[in-house]
């Protein structure tokens, strides 16, 4: 297959998008030179154009066949793959302006050589061309198009070819006058030759544009990876410590070594559970520089009922501290499984519960509703903690945003957590919303509710749908 | 009584896993790099290695296990990890990781005497 596609482009989507579109507007634009056409045919003696028999026939016959190919590339160009080496898309675009060219040439010796009306139509195809095509073919084909031009005109002029001027529109037989011919055929030259370099310029200038985007993106992401697993590694450095930490002070506390006091018991309690909150928020940037590095690939069946007994679990040591009742609530018949990535939906309810847990107060409630629907499952989580002030609901999902209220209680927190919820849900082709105050709250306690929906089956992540060619952008 | 190997370049982690595992009645062994760890279990063959991955070793943990089996040392392995489940980068038990469990750190004392406990069952079932 004729090779019309730059290399460069191979993996560039948007390359293969842009033909795709103009492929269509072609597709379109030539519906309109059909009624055109029509037009031309029927409406020249309105203005004393007479054209004759052989004329409105060919124009007729001309116009259908325009019409059938026309139709025939609207069917199969949404069939096309994005291949080079293949008949793709570019090969379409060819082939539009080969049957084009080959239909108006027909026309214009038909309606009168040099003296054609439909002359000028050429230019549009040169410039269409000049975008669309390598440079080699489309001066090919523009060189093309003039011999044919001035073979025809030759011809006609030394009657050996019939002519057919379109009667009423010049005064005399303008393709026998040699000046006009001669002047007609270097305009024409000079025209469609200039059309061509013009057009070509900017387009290639404009593709050289795109080719160093596409580079200077690949770039971005390469050094976004690198960034991601300099982090990762960071991160990791850093986690062993607080581990090895939290170990000590976990045999401390379970009195491995003597018996401690309560109160000191009581202290080691709340460093156990502050190295836990580092460790949370460690795991999260791990989690989060794995999906950037990723890209999504550990997807599968994950059970969001283990998932939420496990988040409960991990949060039992806050949990009874500050002697939350934590309860998990299930409707409907029992769905369990949806597709998915497990470590990212954990993260999304461990975020959400570890929410309700810091902004709870003692002896407050947490209540987990999942309802099993038929396509989808829903978990609901609501406290009667502090709740979120009216007007900042819509807020919360944006990044690093924190609430007035929380901002007051206490200081900790990135507020990277909801917006990279969120993500993660929509990734999953699911959706989460807020409300406060929840049917849990009261007067002095509000509370919140979040709700997430979750599809049984995600189908393909959303991300793989995205333009390749945006920067993921991560901690 | 059961004796365990301890393998660990983090030496606050091997004395806490010491503490918890003699508090458990078994005898407890520690290297603190692959090389010694290595030595070790070809010294005293423990009944149940616990092996550090140890990354910052240029022969890590899991470079340790598949040496062992190789020489055909079929002690169980207990791998202890600091990315595991939680940030998703799961090792599954497979031909190239050779271990029978993994504990993700920070260590919960009742886990470690669960999982140390089930596989020495295991081994003696054999």
């Amino acid at each position: 297959m004729l090779r019309l596609v730059p290399e460069w482009t191979k993996d560039y989507e948007e390359f293969w998008e842009a033909i795709k579109r103009r492929n269509l507007l072609f597709i379109k634009l030539r519906y309109i030179a059909v009624l055109m056409l029509i037009t031309f045919n029927y409406s020249g003696e309105i203005i004393n154009i007479k054209l004759s028999n052989i004329q409105h026939s060919v124009i007729e016959v001309t116009t259908a066949v325009i019409l059938l190919y026309n139709l025939l590339f609207h069917f199969i160009r949404p069939k096309l793959k994005s291949e080079s080496g293949k008949f793709n898309p570019l090969h379409l675009s060819l082939l539009q302006i080969m049957c084009d060219l080959t239909a108006l040439t027909l026309l214009v010796y038909f309606t009168g050589g040099v003296e054609s009306p439909l002359l000028i139509f050429y230019v549009f195809h040169m410039i269409i061309g000049s975008l669309i095509l390598p440079t080699y073919i489309i001066y090919t084909i523009a060189t093309l198009s003039v011999l044919v031009i001035a073979v025809i005109s030759f011809l006609q002029f030394h009657d050996l070819l019939p002519a057919h001027p379109v009667t009423g529109l010049y005064l005399h037989q303008e393709y026998r006058h040699l000046p006009f011919v001669i002047v007609f055929l270097v305009d024409f030259t000079f025209l469609i030759l200039v059309s061509v370099f013009l057009a070509n310029k900017i387009a290639h200038q404009l593709y050289k544009r795109e080719k160093q985007l596409v580079e200077t993106l690949e770039k971005l992401n390469v050094a976004e990876n690198r960034k991601q697993k300099y982090i990762m590694g960071i991160v990791h450095e850093i986690k062993s410590p607080i581990a090895a930490s939290k170990s000590i002070l976990e045999i401390i506390e379970k009195g491995y070594l003597g018996e401690i006091s309560s109160q000191v018991k009581e202290k080691i309690e709340r460093a156990k559970i502050r190295t836990g909150e580092a460790l949370e928020m460690i795991n999260t940037i791990l989690r989060i520089s794995r999906m950037r590095l990723l890209n999504q690939k550990s997807f599968g069946v994950v059970n969001i009922r283990d998932i939420l007994t496990k988040v409960i679990e991990g949060h039992s040591d806050v949990a009874k501290l500050k002697n939350v009742n934590i309860k998990l609530i299930e409707k409907g018949k029992k769905k369990e499984n949806v597709e998915g990535d497990e470590s990212l939906l954990e993260l999304v309810f461990s975020n959400i519960i570890g929410n309700a847990l810091k902004y709870s107060e003692t002896n407050g409630n947490i209540e987990l509703t999942v309802r099993y629907g038929k396509n989808a499952l829903e978990v609901q989580i609501c406290d009667d903690g502090i709740g979120i002030p009216k007007g900042e609901l819509e807020k919360i999902f944006d990044s690093y945003y924190r609430s007035d209220n929380i901002k007051k209680l206490q200081s900790e927190g990135s507020g990277l957590g909801l917006s990279l919820v969120k993500e993660i849900v929509e990734q999953h082709n699911g959706n989460i919303k807020a409300k406060s105050p929840s049917p849990l709250g009261n007067k002095e306690r509000p509370g919140t509710c979040f709700k997430i929906k979750l599809p049984y089956a995600a189908g393909k992540f959303r991300m793989e749908k995205e333009p390749r060619l945006t920067i993921k952008g991560g901690v | 009584m059961a004796l365990i190997a301890i393998i660990d370049d983090d030496k606050d982690i091997v004395e806490t896993t010491g503490v918890v595992l003699k508090s458990a009645g078994y005898e407890v062994a520690a290297a603190f790099n692959p090389g010694q760890g290595y030595a070790l279990v070809k010294e005293k063959s423990p009944d149940l290695i616990i092996l550090d991955v140890m990354m910052d070793e240029p022969d890590d943990g899991f470079f340790l296990a598949q040496k062992f089996r190789k020489e055909g040392i079929k002690t169980p392995i207990l791998m202890y990890t600091s990315i595991s489940k939680a940030t998703g980068l799961e090792f599954g038990k497979s031909e190239l990781v050779p271990v029978d469990d993994f504990v993700e750190k920070p260590i919960s004392p009742e886990e470690l005497l669960q999982k140390v406990d089930k596989l020495l069952k295991s081994k003696r079932g054999e």
